[in-house]
């Protein structure tokens, strides 16, 4: 039963990473939503590992290297971000 | 119960996350999401993983977008490329609705498969050098993942030097003699649940991603009591730190290549010195992941410097 | 050996991609391009080994990880190898470049040929998400705020695509238990949870290859970036995007991909061939115009995929040359659009102006990079005498035996639009040339590598005998 629920879960994190990219206003907000989403993804690869007993250990590793995967990724997305704040403040001065 | 309670908190949490429109509190909001999340992945049997979230997905990561924040234009001065300034059109509510109907009944129907790897993990893991699955898993059977995860790592680095912009604001650095002694206490101890993690790794939840993350605060601490150590340019501590970005990658990587030699194949052991290998490996590795995270998040501090690091 | 090399392949860029962080910044340059080279030894010698399958670590599939060497594989890894070594030379010659290109587009390079490998759906993610991160990172070494949004954009779709695989994958592990390619493919069902595993992973696979309607981001992207870049990015980074799709289609999905479903392909394929033609056609810079002129190629491939799809589905169409007729195309646009790229790039840096008005005189004093242009130009349009019309006489008569009229109109009309467009840039040269202005100097070097890649794409077409009847 717990494994529907969070089944649910992970993809409601899903719907709301992507609805929330679609109305994002600002790029930090952006890459929350996809942040976001990838949680949900991350989820429901690890309801899949807890179906049956003993937890499946490929899907949870899987999910340790998708975390690394995705911290780089955000880490790269603020660089970009935060040197484009710089150059649009040079260009105004 | 517990469950339900969760998933309802969960959600309502990542609902206020992308609606907000303030930065700040998405971003707090985003990090008490990645705590309850890590939460609910301890439910599902996978204490690595939640481990890792919450030290990485929430903690880290929460501590790269407060920083950057601090450097970014308003909310009304940016406009997000492509971005909508209105809700969404019908069309898209409706298009977002059906995805989300399709993926829930597909999910269903997969709910009691029992599909597993797991049969051919226990099969295989006196073979592997350790005893923990997951450990098993990343290192030895699906080395190459890991390996790649850190280059993935390493090169979002090699991105962010580039894009690297010197800090404009002066923040005024923490001080304190009483915060000095704090940290020279915690330092020995947070070293020491570090080596343990990675210890640990071996044959219960733990290993070089979750005793890395310790490692990066610890590198963090340091830095932010502005006590000498590794944030310093110095000849020898700079070379150990280079050595310490690619060590992760280039010592995997040519282990694997040592497979080769020794008729193991790419990326593997002789079963009998494989924990021995998989130990130096993690160890590297541990020690990349934690150089790695904690100069991201330095290098977006609003006060840094080009040529610390 | 086989097993040496194949590991070279993927560890020796990614060594030295990570090496070039800590080698003094005057000498990347010489160690990032010897790496450069080498690596595209190795791939051209990769060419010349029998197929084979291999699980890393001496496990068996599904446990470990599975790389395959087969005729699709060796065709991309060899493909980029040519290309990518001879983007290398060019960018060895452009002295403006950053020393940070070196480290990212080795590990660019070293991601592309673990992708290739990989028999694993969750591999081919890690692989995909390392070639995102490089080149990303490679659009924003072009300095200025355009170039910065360009790559935060492009950053942005492929997260998302990437998301939309991941979740495809956990469906897929979810329903089989397996990630290995061959053994998916071997227990596919068409049931609702594979059908929805298919349709996020091709659509999350569609925005990186930036088919029509996911391709908003490319134009800026690869216009914005540095030459050497925008070659790389436009000739080699999305095909492997697409090589995923062949994949997928192909192989993983075999029983899912139907007629109907390739309808759908078909139908976004013609949309990216007209949109990305009539938006060539209509703007007013260079790159861009080489730009778009990618939308629209990336959309002849994927109509090709369609047919290719169509011809696996109905038996009764004798399946020989299918996926080689792909490689085939892929090979065509990889070589002209390089040298289109880099041609464009060296006609830009002498006319140090980007808008079609001001090269005209530019145009006319590289005549070396106008042939390599012109080139370019026929081959894509698939005219004569060059790779690129065996590729088109290969999918008009594959369209022609479906009886797939209306496929086998777009294609044609196609052809028309890409003379079109190109001859805007001949035009320039021969007839509209400007007045005489002062030109930046550069190296003739860098028109000769635009014309070796243009002309291996037209000679190509006498190795045509030997790769169709040879695999």
């Amino acid at each position: 039963m717990s494994g529907l629920i969070y089944s649910l879960c992970a993809l409601g994190l899903v719907m709301i990473g992507l609805y929330g990219l679609a109305r994002a206003h600002h790029g930090l907000q952006q890459l929350l939503a996809i942040n976001v989403m990838s949680a949900g993804v991350f989820m429901l690869l690890l309801t899949m590992a807890a179906r049956h007993p003993p937890a499946d250990a490929v899907p949870q590793a899987l999910v340790l290297t998708g975390i690394v995967v995705a911290i780089s990724a955000l880490a790269l997305g603020l660089a970009l971000l935060r040197r484009l704040a710089a150059e649009e403040a040079e260009s105004h001065d | 119960m517990l469950d339900a309670i969760l998933t309802l908190l969960i959600l309502a949490l990542a609902w206020h996350c992308v609606r907000t429109t303030d930065l700040f509190e998405a971003i707090v909001v985003f990090i008490a999401l990645g705590m309850l999340v890590a939460l609910a992945w301890t439910r599902l049997q996978a204490p690595d993983a939640a481990l890792a979230e919450a030290a990485i997905g929430a903690g880290l990561a929460g501590a790269l977008l407060l920083a950057s924040l601090r450097q970014m234009p308003e909310m009304s001065a940016t406009r997000a490329p492509g971005a909508k300034t209105t809700g969404l059109g019908w069309f898209w509510w409706g298009l977002w609705g059906a995805l989300g109907l399709a993926l829930v009944s597909g999910v269903a129907a997969i709910q009691t498969t029992s599909v597993s790897l797991m049969p051919q993990v226990q099969a295989h893991l006196s073979d592997s050098g350790v005893t923990h699955p997951v450990t098993a898993v990343l290192l030895n059977f699906r080395a190459l993942d890991t390996a790649l995860e850190l280059a993935v790592l390493l090169w979002a680095w090699m991105a962010q030097k580039q894009l690297f912009v010197p800090g404009r604001q002066t923040v005024y650095p923490l001080q304190g003699q009483v915060l000095k002694t704090a940290v020279k206490a915690l330092l020995p101890l947070m070293v020491l649940v570090a080596v343990y993690l990675l210890w640990r790794g071996s044959s219960a939840p733990g290993g070089a991603f979750q005793s890395g993350a310790v490692l990066a605060s610890a590198w963090l601490m340091l830095w932010l009591a502005q006590l000498p150590g590794l944030s310093r340019k110095q000849g020898g501590m700079r070379l150990g730190i280079q050595a310490g970005w690619l060590g992760g990658v280039t010592v995997f990587l040519l282990v694997g290549l040592l497979g080769v030699f020794q008729g193991a194949g790419f990326m593997g052991y002789p079963p009998d010195q494989a924990g021995a290998w998989i130990l130096l490996i993690e160890s590297a590795a541990a020690l990349s992941i934690g150089l790695l995270l904690a100069s991201m998040v330095l290098v977006s501090m609003p006060d840094f410097q080009e040529g610390t690091l | 050996m086989t097993e040496w090399g194949l590991a070279l392949l993927v560890v020796w860029p990614l060594l030295w991609g990570a090496l070039t962080m800590v080698v003094p910044a005057r000498q990347v340059t010489v160690a990032g391009g010897l790496a450069a080279l080498v690596t595209a030894g190795l791939g051209v010698w990769a060419v010349t080994l029998s197929p084979q399958f291999l699980v890393l670590g001496n496990w068996s599939t599904p446990l470990g990880l599975g790389w395959r060497l087969d005729g699709m594989a060796q065709s991309l890894i060899g493909v980029t190898a040519v290309v990518g070594g001879l983007v290398s030379v060019y960018a060895w010659l452009d002295k403006g470049l950053p020393p940070t290109f070196w480290g990212l587009w080795l590990g660019a390079w070293g991601a592309m040929n673990a992708l290739f490998l990989t028999a694993d759906v969750f591999h081919f993610y890690v692989t995909l998400e390392l070639l995102s991160v490089a080149s990303v990172a490679m659009v924003a070494l072009t300095p200025g705020a355009g170039a910065t949004r360009a790559a935060f954009r492009y950053l942005l779709v492929s997260l998302t695509g990437s998301m939309l695989f991941l979740l495809g994958v956990a469906l897929l592990y979810g329903r089989y238990g397996v990630l290995d390619m061959t053994l998916l493919a071997a227990q596919m069902t068409p049931d609702w949870p594979s059908m929805l595993a298919f349709a996020l992973m091709t659509v999350g696979l569609l925005a990186k290859t930036a088919v029509f309607p996911l391709h908003g981001w490319l134009p800026q992207a690869h216009a914005k970036a540095l030459t050497a870049v925008s070659a790389i990015l436009s000739a080699l980074v999305i095909k492997a995007a697409f090589y995923g799709l062949m994949r997928l289609w192909l192989e993983v999905f075999g029983p899912l991909a139907t007629v109907s479903a390739s309808w759908v392909l078909g139908l976004l394929a013609s949309a990216a061939i007209f949109w990305g033609g009539y938006q060539a056609l209509k703007t007013a810079r260079l790159k861009r115009l080489v730009a778009w002129s990618t939308v629209a190629q990336v959309g002849m491939l994927v109509l090709a995929l369609a047919l290719v799809v169509q011809a696996k589905a109905i038996s009764s169409v004798p399946s020989v040359h299918l996926w080689q007729g792909l490689v085939w195309l892929i090979a065509v646009h990889a070589l002209a659009k390089a040298a289109w790229f880099l041609a464009a790039g060296t006609v830009q840096k002498r006319a140090d102006s980007d808008y079609l008005a001001q090269i005209g005189f530019a145009l006319h004093r590289s005549p070396i990079s106008v042939v390599a242009m012109a080139l370019a130009v026929i081959s894509l349009a698939g005219l004569p005498f060059t790779m690129g019309f065996l590729g088109k006489w290969w999918l008009l008569s594959l369209a022609w035996e479906l009886q797939a009229w209306a496929w086998l109109l777009v294609s044609l009309l196609g052809s028309l639009l890409t003379m079109a467009y190109g001859w805007r840039l001949l035009n320039l040269s021969l007839v509209n040339r400007g007045l005489p202005q002062a030109l930046k100097p550069v190296s003739v070097a860098r028109d000769w590598v635009a014309l070796c890649l243009a002309l291996l794409g037209v000679m190509g077409g006498f190795g045509g005998h030997w790769f169709w009847e040879g695999v």
